[in-house]
């Protein structure tokens, strides 16, 4: 009987020990966690840096603000977020069937970013960044309105005795997120 | 124990929340596009002289003529980009000369020596004003040009003015196309 009963204490008093820090030695406080989901950012290739007919031997420049044939790239994004732009530009057009190439060069002058998305013809220093070098874009932002354009030009140089036939080759454009 | 438990399940409930909300976002962060630069290269635009204007014989103090559109008249064959507008210019002669250039002997073109064929025929006397340009000034001639499918002929003819005592001998001189592309 008198183990029994104190076994039973003993019991009794670990269940107080168990509820006591409970009581007295703990505290609760509520913080809040935020965050913010950027709108997605997507880029797209909305025209092709067309040189149109060429002449063998004959080198021909397209600029950057040829409404007509300068490439556009369209990004579209969270508005006012930095970003970062890169180009991966070829060395070559190719015919098709690759049986001939044609040199394309792109000088330090030969982009522009429209963070207000005018016209290759009418962009500004005032509207983001013109003359820039295609090979190390500038850190951009997504315009106010969510979009911002990327303009390209270049220059084909055909040789004296360049093949006939149309020549194409892949411009891509990586754009990310830069967190500012 | 209890509370320990509480608390341990609090803060693998906030770590879980924290990894759930930042998955979205590294999602949406980046994107590609691919475009393209391109450009067409014209065939290479070609002229090539394939009869020579041809006066036959001529008699002492007597001009000769030959039409544009007679079988002696000179031919110029242009060849390259079916449809590509191109640029002619013509260098004259003023004189043909004997080959030791002993003797020399005036050559005019008049304002309606040239013909231009888009048909490509190579065929003077078969020339008609629907095929083109005909009788046509050779020192200004037209620039709407384009190279027919077939390509695209001149037919040139001219006017030789012998003296009375004008040497005789075979006479010639060169008469010179210069043919370019205009981007039309």
């Amino acid at each position: 009987m008198v183990r029994k009963t104190a076994f039973t204490g003993l019991l009794v008093a670990l269940a107080l020990l168990a509820t006591g820090p409970g009581v007295l030695a703990q505290e609760v406080a509520n913080g809040p966690s935020t965050a913010t989901v950027l709108t997605m950012i997507t880029a797209t290739a909305s025209q092709n840096l067309n040189f149109g007919q060429i002449y063998g031997g004959t080198p021909k420049t397209m600029g950057y603000n040829q409404d007509d044939s300068s490439a556009i790239f369209t990004v579209t994004g969270q508005p006012s977020a930095g970003i970062n732009l890169e180009l991966f530009l070829p060395e070559y057009l190719s015919l098709a069937n690759g049986s001939a190439r044609m040199p394309v060069i792109f000088s330090t002058t030969d982009a522009a970013i429209d963070t207000t998305t005018v016209t290759p013809s009418t962009v500004g220093a005032g509207n983001g960044w013109i003359n820039r070098n295609p090979h190390s874009l500038p850190a951009a932002v997504i315009g106010s309105g969510g979009t911002t354009k990327l303009y390209l030009g270049g220059k084909v140089v055909p040789s004296v005795d360049q093949k006939a036939g149309s020549y194409s080759g892949d411009i891509v454009l990586s754009v990310s997120y830069t967190g500012s | 124990m209890v509370a320990s438990t509480q608390k341990l399940i609090r803060i693998s409930a906030f770590v879980a929340l924290l990894t759930g909300m930042a998955i979205p976002r590294s999602a949406v962060a980046q994107d590609v596009a691919v475009g393209q630069a391109e450009a067409v290269v014209l065939t290479v635009v070609s002229v090539t002289s394939s009869a020579s204007l041809d006066f036959g014989d001529v008699l002492q103090g007597v001009p000769t003529s030959i039409a544009n559109n007679n079988a002696s008249a000179a031919i110029f064959e242009i060849a390259g980009e079916t449809d590509a507008g191109v640029d002619l210019y013509l260098l004259l002669p003023q004189q043909m000369h004997l080959a030791d250039n002993s003797d020399r002997m005036p050559i005019i073109f008049s304002s309606t020596d040239a013909s231009i064929d888009t048909t490509g025929a190579g065929d003077p006397p078969g020339m008609a004003g629907g095929k083109g340009w005909q009788n046509v000034n050779p020192n200004s001639l037209p620039t709407a040009v384009t190279i027919g499918s077939a390509g695209t002929d001149l037919y040139l003819g001219g006017t030789t003015v012998p003296s009375p005592n004008q040497k005789a001998g075979a006479y010639a001189a060169d008469v010179v196309l210069t043919v370019s592309y205009n981007g039309q």
